[in-house]
């Protein structure tokens, strides 16, 4: 899976793993667009020039077979899209997001209370 | 609203599962399904095979064997979808029911904010019977159809029930005609 420039026997191994990790990077690419708070025409051609560019890549360096390189970066698109945008599109982000910001001003106020009572032993 | 998102999301999960279920009940298990299925995805490996040995062929019986072979290959296909298709029309009605009752649950309810606009093409869909010129505010079912598109494959991949690329590929898609010698 990540030797460099290795031959598939079987081409639909290599579109399988394609497939899957397509997925993953979606959705993962829809928690941090939703976290960083990227909206509009932009964060959706973003990710689709990301996830092109990645699995571009990836068959460049590990598949010596690089005349089906179309079909390798077209491999699960449309599912990966919609999975991206779902992920994108839920609120529960925003929410996760004040969770977090939440946890940082709590551990911000400890901080700042141990270290002044450091200061006063 | 994340709630009503994350509701969504599980009907999706269980109507893709149920369809799966249904599918495999009325057509995946018969024994004329797996014969079909096995004979097309023989023929579509021979053809291939073929294909990457000879090439673009230039004699004329070549081409002529190689069209016979596509032609074979199209019956066991068509065959194939008319089995399919008398259960499909049983399940898409059932479907079709399914949604509607969850349309009618969700009507003129925003179940989530959707971080960009979407084109206008789309907006009947996602600002379906709800008030207001705000764009972003998604319907029921324009998220359910997201959920969908995403989870049905990767279920049918998961169990195995997807089509093998070798026999979509000798069938239309969206980025392209079918591959022919003709």
């Amino acid at each position: 899976m990540f030797t460099p420039n290795s031959s598939w026997e079987d081409k639909d191994q290599f579109l399988d793993v394609i497939y899957w990790s397509r997925q993953v990077l979606a959705i993962f690419m829809g928690m941090i667009w939703g976290f960083i708070g990227i909206t509009g025409f932009f964060g959706i051609a973003s990710f689709v020039a990301l996830n092109s560019i990645a699995v571009y890549l990836y068959s460049v360096r590990f598949n010596n077979d690089t005349e089906d390189i179309m079909e390798f970066v077209k491999e699960g698109f449309m599912t990966s899209f919609a999975g991206f945008l779902v992920i994108f599109s839920f609120p529960s982000m925003a929410i996760d997001k004040s969770i977090l910001l939440l946890d940082f001003q709590t551990f911000s106020i400890i901080a700042m209370m141990s270290s002044k009572r450091a200061k006063r032993f | 609203m994340w709630k009503d998102c994350i509701l969504i999301l599980f009907i999706s999960i269980f109507t893709a599962l149920l369809g799966e279920a249904l599918t495999w009940l009325m057509v995946y298990r018969t024994d004329k399904f797996k014969k079909l299925k096995a004979e097309v995805e023989r023929q579509c490996k021979r053809l291939e095979k073929k294909k990457e040995v000879i090439g673009e062929p230039t004699d004329k019986q070549q081409k002529k064997k190689l069209e016979r072979e596509e032609e074979k290959l199209k019956n066991h296909n068509r065959d194939l979808s008319l089995v399919k298709m008398k259960s499909m029309f049983a399940i898409g009605l059932a479907f079709t029911a399914l949604l509607s009752m969850f349309n009618s649950i969700f009507d003129g309810r925003i179940v989530a904010k959707l971080p960009f606009v979407p084109i206008s093409l789309v907006q009947g869909l996602s600002h379906r019977n709800i008030s207001g010129n705000d764009y972003t505010d998604c319907s029921f079912i324009f998220l359910y159809i997201l959920c969908t598109m995403s989870i049905r494959q990767n279920i049918q991949k998961i169990l195995g029930f997807a089509p093998s690329r070798a026999a979509s590929k000798q069938t239309a898609n969206i980025f392209g005609p079918v591959n022919t010698t003709r």
